[in-house]
């Protein structure tokens, strides 16, 4: 087709609104919304979430905490999107909805002082290792995982079985001054890799150098920015694309790589969106962009990778991960990798890149909509009769054990990459 | 009394009736958030105007849903049952306030029945669901209206909707053998049964079906399924001149080959779709066919090759889908005209005038004809083997100049279908948008007799009220 016909740039007011109009209600986000499934009821599906969106921006619907509980039900999973036959970016308009609710509003207080931690390494940092060390008042082991249940169980927290945060943060050397010619990887690995996977990084390194590549890690540690702008936190978001433009900025490295595709997702679409007014910045979030990769992808896609040297001998289902399969379109490389390990037989699941209710912090503060979600994609695992679960994603990765622990089900859940490292 | 008491008085009522409710179904079955009720306000009808309800309910019984319409009745409140609210003529739209009465949460298939072949079905069920289900038992149901994949059983039953396997197997009507309707006053009536043969006295589940929840709410239903064809053949066929391809529909019925498909697409779609899809359609042909016959091998082979020699004396370029990918293609192409136009507007007005066959060349001359009258740009594609033609108007709700050209060319369009023998919808229903031209089809008597029947049935016109009985 022709010209685009919405900047793509969702700031301002008026480009929101042209991005509603673009919704004719026709209801085809019914089919494949996985909050719909559960609630059945029209605020809970993009149809309804975009009248709410409108009804916001437009100020005819008061920007109150009753609407932002409502838009608050949304996964950002994108499969609505996926369906939609006008193209609306049901994501872009929920998100520009829930800004100018905390424009409108601020931010709840406890959110407030959180992302202002977040948006200081320093203070995340030091916040997670006073975690890790303290956790153990908080939680029990779950029997016989690695999960641990709340300690003092309240409502349905009880239910849920979190990853302890890692007692040793996920690190790797610095950027470095470049010598030799092999090729440099900026290994970026984001919040959930750094203090509750880290396994997911040091495996990255692994399969990376095996393949000869130079993996260096960025300065410091800090948040991509998507949790903030997901709860309308736009200044913050903001700050932290700021903050990690600059902190690449003058490094020497070939591609960045993430593990975690919102994080990657950040890189290749949001920041050069996010800081469109900003010519400078948008112009660096635009160069790297076009250098940054899901692993999967850059292992696949660039360095065309031949099957590791050892074997696995076992039937993986895999899940797709929302921004990975929708976000960024990568659905093909890591069942590649996946099947090319030696013993590795895929067993698809239906449905492989149905949410699985984990999206972020959304499990934390919808837990009996994420278990519910979480339980149909346990269920669709289980009819695999696969032995070991594969995702993309650190964030799929803990949702999946979670669910999957509350089923009774005691298959191991791994990131592509780790079953790669494995089976190096 | 002034606006202030008037509305403080309307508050009562709504409070009242909200309490009413709340002893009736449980909390969370009940919505009243001025955003929640916001959700409820439209359905997939471009340009129709529709007002937020007083309250929303989401029974998960019928006990439940009956005593919802007796708190209704007592109160002299409207009703609106609502499936999933993909209806395109507006019948799902709360005309001026009450209760939306959603059978969303009513989604449980109770008996697929083999043997009989058939199934008992909630409302809330989606068409596709159950599908699905008679899949694995070989068999289908055929109404397969373009919401299949979210429009519920309830819903398609009461709008009576139709699809594109309509000229072999018919439409919703011919499926629906049996019914549970609460009625105006809150009472249950169960209606049929599983027997395909019933003359017990009126047939009272006919007049359910396409009553578009004005006559009661269906809270059951059951449906004929039938065995899964076989085989299939899909072949699509290019012409040059558009006369050419609506006659090549009228003959290749006319040779006694009834294809469970036989879909146009005129130049304009076909031009939108391959810059949408970019599939390698025929842009330059002036209208596409679509023809997709079924059944038992043999028959499939006999008349797909009837077919493609019936679009060849027409001066039509076949293409045989060799297999199922090929066949994908074909109808990725079909399932994205809506798609394509869609996304080329602000909106979209979905008419479904429909003719008797014959008279479909005739039709489609006809629209070009308003369209270029009217400065619109109208897009056709439809399921011209059954006459039912989706003249579609691209359209800007923002613009009114626009919209009220638009609405002018679709009373002509209708006129035009009604000179011609047909119908104002062949599967869309009346509502509210077509309800100022439902005269022009039934004329005084016509009109009286349906107004006589929804008196009947719902003397304080409290079931979906300001639709096509007001």
């Amino acid at each position: 087709m022709s010209e685009p016909r919405f900047p793509d740039d969702l700031d301002t007011i008026r480009a929101v609104a042209d991005a509603v109009a673009v919704c004719n209600r026709c209801g085809n986000c019914m089919a494949v919304c996985p909050v719909y499934a559960e609630t059945r009821a029209e605020p809970g599906v993009a149809r309804g979430r975009v009248q709410l969106a409108a009804g916001i921006l437009k100020g005819t619907l008061p920007a109150d905490e009753e609407v932002a509980a409502a838009l608050a039900t949304c996964t950002t999973c994108m499969a609505c999107e996926d369906a939609c036959p006008s193209g609306v970016r049901v994501v872009d308009i929920v998100n520009a909805a829930r800004a100018q609710i905390v424009e409108s509003r601020g931010l709840p207080w406890a959110k407030r002082l959180l992302f202002e931690g977040v948006k200081r390494p320093g203070v995340l940092r030091a916040a997670a290792d006073a975690a890790a060390r303290l956790q153990g008042a908080a939680f029990k082991p779950a029997a016989d995982r690695d999960l641990r249940r709340l300690r003092f169980p309240y409502g349905l927290a009880a239910r849920r079985a979190y990853p302890p945060l890692a007692a040793r943060p996920f690190a790797h050397p610095g950027a470095r001054r470049k010598t030799g010619s092999r090729p440099r990887v900026l290994l970026f690995p984001g919040c959930m890799v750094t203090y509750v996977y880290p396994g997911i990084g040091d495996a990255s390194v692994r399969v990376l150098e095996r393949e000869g590549i130079d993996v260096v890690a960025p300065p410091a540690a800090a948040c991509c920015g998507v949790p903030l702008e997901a709860h309308g936190d736009l200044q913050g978001a903001k700050d932290l694309a700021r903050l990690q433009l600059d902190q690449l900025e003058g490094l020497e490295f070939d591609a960045l790589v993430a593990a975690c595709p919102t994080c990657t997702s950040s890189f290749v679409h949001r920041y050069s969106r996010l800081l469109a007014e900003e010519p400078q910045y948008a112009a660096r979030a635009q160069a790297l962009a076009a250098r940054s990769y899901d692993i999967t992808s850059y292992l696949v896609d660039v360095l065309h990778v031949g099957p590791p040297a050892g074997s696995l001998h076992a039937t993986v289902t895999y899940h797709d991960p929302c921004h990975l399969a929708r976000g960024l379109g990568v659905t093909r490389q890591p069942r590649e990798l996946l099947t090319a390990i030696s013993g590795v037989r895929l067993a698809e699941m239906r449905e492989p890149s149905r949410c699985c209710g984990g999206a972020g912090s959304f499990s934390l503060t919808h837990q009996e909509l994420s278990i519910a979600i979480g339980a149909r994609k346990a269920a669709d695992i289980a009819q695999t009769g696969a032995e070991v679960v594969a995702t993309s994603c650190p964030g799929c990765r803990m949702q999946l054990a979670d669910v999957l622990a509350q089923a009774g089900d005691d298959r191991p859940v791994a990131h592509v990459v780790e079953l790669l490292a494995a089976a190096g | 009394m002034s606006a202030g008491a008037d509305s403080a008085r309307a508050d009562d009522v709504s409070n009242d009736l909200i309490r009413a409710l709340e002893g009736a179904l449980q909390k969370k079955q009940i919505l009243t958030r001025t955003s929640e009720l916001l959700c409820y306000a439209y359905d997939a009808t471009a340009g129709e105007a529709g007002r937020a309800p007083d309250v929303v309910v989401l029974p998960a019984s019928t006990d439940e849903v009956a005593g919802v319409v007796r708190i209704a009745r007592d109160a002299g409140v409207p009703v609106y049952p609502r499936g999933a609210g993909t209806s395109l003529s507006g019948g799902a739209i709360p005309a001026r306030g009450g209760i939306v009465l959603s059978t969303a949460a009513m989604d449980a298939v109770l008996e697929l029945d083999v043997a009989n072949q058939c199934a008992v079905v909630q409302p809330g069920v989606v068409i596709q669901h159950l599908n699905d289900l008679a899949a694995e038992h070989g068999l289908m149901y055929p109404p397969d209206p373009g919401s299949v994949a979210v429009a519920t059983m309830g819903g398609s039953i009461a709008e009576c909707a139709g699809g594109l396997r309509g000229l072999k197997y018919g439409v919703t009507k011919h499926y629906v053998t049996g019914l549970e309707v609460v009625l105006a006053d809150g009472q249950v009536v169960r209606l049929g049964g599983k027997s395909t043969k019933n003359v017990t006295g009126y047939d009272l589940v006919g007049l359910f079906v396409g009553s578009e929840g004005t006559l009661g709410v269906i809270t059951e239903a059951t449906v004929r399924l039938v065995p899964a064809p076989e085989a299939r053949a899909t072949m699509s066929a290019a012409f040059a001149r558009s006369g050419d391809a609506s006659r090549t529909v009228a003959a290749i019925v006319a040779g006694n080959v009834v294809p469970a498909t036989l879909e146009y697409i005129d130049a304009t779609t076909l031009r939108l779709v391959e810059e949408y899809l970019h599939a390698g359609l025929p842009v330059e042909a002036a209208a596409l066919l679509l023809i997709e016959v079924d059944g038992p091998p043999e028959a499939v082979a006999r008349e797909a090759e009837l077919v493609e020699r019936v679009c060849r004396e027409h001066g039509g370029e076949v293409e045989r889908a060799a297999d199922d990918e090929a066949r994908e293609r074909l109808w990725a192409a079909r399932r994205a005209a809506y798609p394509a136009l869609a996304r080329q507007s602000r909106g979209t007005i979905v008419e479904d005038a429909t003719v008797p066959r014959s008279r479909v060349p005739e039709m489609l001359a006809a629209i070009e004809d308003i369209a270029a009258r009217y400065d619109l740009t109208i897009a056709t594609v439809g399921h011209a083997g059954d006459g039912n033609l989706h003249p579609t108007v691209l359209v800007d709700p923002g613009d009114k100049d626009l919209m009220d050209r638009a609405h002018a060319a679709v009373a002509e369009v209708f006129r035009a279908a009604l000179d011609m023998g047909g119908t104002l919808s062949g599967e869309h229903g009346i509502g509210s948008a077509k309800a100022p031209y439902l005269s022009w089809a039934l004329g005084d008597g016509g009109m009286d007799l349906t107004r006589r029947i929804k008196a009947a049935f719902d003397p304080q016109d409290i079931l979906n009220p300001g639709k096509f009985t007001a």
